[in-house]
């Protein structure tokens, strides 16, 4: 029996700003022609697919693509228009942290206000409230009211009375987009010990590395449609490549919007080692930036700064250079930036480009390009780094023998 | 057969979540007096007061002739209160629980359930106030309060009948929740709180009958101030009268919940 079932799921909603919010709108509506009716909008077009026991799933796709909709409909939050959702087993949904937290009640006491929010025992609270406080680090706190605590730390709280539900099923919506680097990791290695306890994961985020690192299988949801369904090297690939070629098309209407009078990068190019133009780049070969910058300013008066960012927010190089050393004069063509190894993981990226006047954190103009890197080197890490393993052997001395007396 | 698995089920969810409902009766309860020096003191001062000003307004300013008018107007207007504000804060409870119900499943009907029972408790509360006012006015106790348990059973079936239409509406007519204040007053106004039924003229007697809460008042008036045996008909009525409000307000209430996140 699968954990649970999605079956020709559609979901309809009307917009939002037309719908009747009043009496008076809705008596209007009434007289309105038929054609000036609020268009419906599927927010999820005959989506299938099971997710067996056990099994760890994310589901990716861009915002408003119909990602929360879907776990709306599995945490039961609200019903599909058509088809069938079926769940077996006790769901607990990381939607929203510290939902239903009161400011004014002690830490201690919305401990278990949330967690009789989040269905469990009162005994059930009690025996985990020790442990609830220790993984939130927040002992010293627990007697002071919540509005009194930093944003940190009521996610921390909020955090810890959630992973304690003990669930069959874990469902977690883009809960690494809070918090801060140390505490991430933490939620990261605590839905990694749920992995290994064989529960139940949907996983849905934007940082493809942690779902590529987590996840055995994946769907890719676009305009409310299932696009992939399979393993998650398989979908992410997919993914990765649609990306890639919508930032193509994109790229030049955006470029030719808001061009700055006193600089600006424009056209911004990537290329492999045999020179060719490319948005995937292979990890551990040669690749090239290209592109060119206008200003009206001399390149003695401009510094240009280069980031290479993981697309959730890991940056992994970055390096600010005046721009005299580049170049002479900017008009006399692109300017480059190379790398001779692309030491980076499999992964999605941006290379972040930035134009200032010399010394100063202003910048005339910033530029941001996309690309994905392929590589062997899939997880979480930044870099293959050359590291090797080995063994230092130690000639022992002899023990000394323990005396009797 | 179905529909009977139905409401079995229903009552099964139900009391998994008790946990959730007490929890969240035990905040609203008190949150209220959180931060407030006297804290709890004031669910006593509180209708101490009202009544003083009462008190002293129809027995000072517009003179009512009724003995202990005082009690009088204790047994009619502390009911009133649990009802009238039940319906206030029942009417915004989806929208002003909007993040709640966005991002948690839980089954929604606690949190109607939730208003008309803390204010349930605020009623209860303010008795040894009501208890206070006999002594002191030497109202004669007599074993016709025993049946006060009995009201405040049938009056927690209309309110909550009430409150889940209410709820229910105002989640996708904001305007329930405006309209509401005015005509909260205008019932209680239209309802034997401050005046007694012997005010009403004959020719809008009916009135007493078309309004649910009118019997119910009267025989608080009746157990409590007159020390007599309430109509038992009347109370027959409003208990019916809830049941078919309770009825039509859960199954509005049912059919409509699993779109109440979608609107909020």
């Amino acid at each position: 029996m699968p954990a649970i079932e999605i079956a020709n799921v559609w979901k309809q909603y009307q917009i939002q700003t037309q719908r009747p919010h009043t009496l008076k709108e809705m008596l209007l509506q009434r007289f309105r022609s038929p054609a000036s009716r609020p268009e419906p909008f599927w927010a999820l077009q005959d989506v299938s697919f099971d997710i067996e026991q056990g099994e760890t799933f994310a589901v990716i796709g861009d915002n408003g693509s119909g990602k929360s909709t879907l776990l709306k409909l599995i945490t039961g939050i609200t019903k599909p228009t058509r088809g069938h959702v079926g769940v077996n087993g006790r769901i607990s949904a990381l939607l929203e942290l510290g939902a239903g937290f009161h400011p004014d009640f002690t830490g201690r006491e919305n401990v278990f206000l949330n967690g009789a929010i989040l269905g469990l025992k009162r005994r059930e609270i009690e025996k985990y409230f020790d442990s609830i406080v220790a993984f939130s680090e927040l002992e010293p706190f627990i007697d002071a009211p919540v509005k009194t605590y930093s944003s940190g730390m009521y996610m921390r709280l909020a955090f810890s009375i959630a992973i304690h539900i003990d669930p069959d099923i874990l469902v977690v919506d883009e809960i690494l987009a809070v918090g801060d680097a140390a505490f991430q990791q933490k939620c990261m290695d605590q839905i990694h010990r749920f992995k290994h306890q064989g529960k139940t994961i949907v996983f849905v985020s934007h940082s493809l590395p942690a779902v590529r690192d987590l996840c055995q299988r994946a769907a890719w949801i676009n305009r409310g449609q299932l696009l992939a369904l399979g393993s998650t090297e398989a979908v992410l690939d997919h993914y990765t490549q649609q990306v890639a070629t919508s930032i193509e098309k994109n790229k030049q209407q955006v470029e030719a919007l808001l061009p700055d009078s006193r600089g600006a990068i424009r056209n911004i190019r990537a290329f492999g080692p045999q020179g060719g133009e490319q948005s995937i780049l292979s990890g551990g070969t040669g690749a090239r930036f290209e592109f060119q910058v206008e200003s009206a300013l001399p390149p003695d008066r401009l510094d240009i700064m280069a980031r290479l960012v993981r697309t959730d927010g890991v940056c992994c190089y970055d390096q600010r250079v005046p721009l005299a050393e580049i170049s002479d004069r900017l008009s006399d063509g692109p300017l480059s930036l190379q790398i001779p190894e692309l030491r980076l993981n499999a992964g999605t990226y941006y290379l972040q480009l930035s134009l200032s006047p010399a010394g100063d954190d202003a910048w005339l103009d910033e530029k941001f390009f996309n690309f994905a890197v392929e590589s062997p080197h899939r997880g979480p890490g930044v870099a293959p780094l050359e590291a090797s393993w080995s063994q230092r052997s130690v000639a022992h001395p002899p023990l000394p023998r323990q005396g009797t007396g | 057969m179905a529909l009977l698995i139905k409401i079995k089920d229903k009552s099964l969810e139900l009391i998994r979540y008790r946990e959730m409902f007490m929890g969240l009766v035990n905040r609203e309860i008190r949150a209220r007096y959180k931060g407030s020096a006297l804290g709890f003191l004031w669910s006593l001062l509180n209708p101490l007061m009202m009544m003083g000003i009462y008190s002293l307004i129809f027995s000072v300013y517009m003179r009512i002739d009724m003995p202990n008018y005082a009690v009088f107007l204790f047994c009619g207007i502390l009911p009133w209160g649990w009802f009238s504000t039940a319906l206030t804060n029942a009417s915004a409870a989806i929208v002003a629980n909007s993040s709640l119900i966005k991002k948690i499943y839980f089954p929604l009907e606690v949190l109607p359930l939730v208003n008309v029972t803390t204010n349930l408790i605020n009623f209860l509360l303010s008795l040894p106030i009501l208890l206070l006012s006999m002594l002191v006015t030497q109202t004669p106790i007599t074993p016709f309060l025993l049946l006060l348990p009995v009201l405040v059973v049938i009056q927690f079936v209309l309110t909550l009948g009430f409150a889940l239409i209410l709820c229910t509406l105002n989640t996708f007519y904001r305007d329930v929740e405006q309209l509401l204040g005015p005509l909260i007053m205008a019932w209680f106004y239209m309802t034997p709180v401050i005046y007694p039924a012997a005010a009403v003229p004959e020719k809008l007697k009916f009135l007493l009958l078309v309004n649910p809460v009118a019997p119910l008042m009267l025989s608080y008036q009746d157990i409590i101030y007159h020390g007599r045996m309430p109509s038992l008909t009347m109370l027959a009525y409003c208990l019916v009268v809830g049941i078919v409000l309770f009825v039509v307000g859960y199954t509005l209430f049912y059919r409509k919940k699993f779109t109440f996140a979608e609107v909020v």
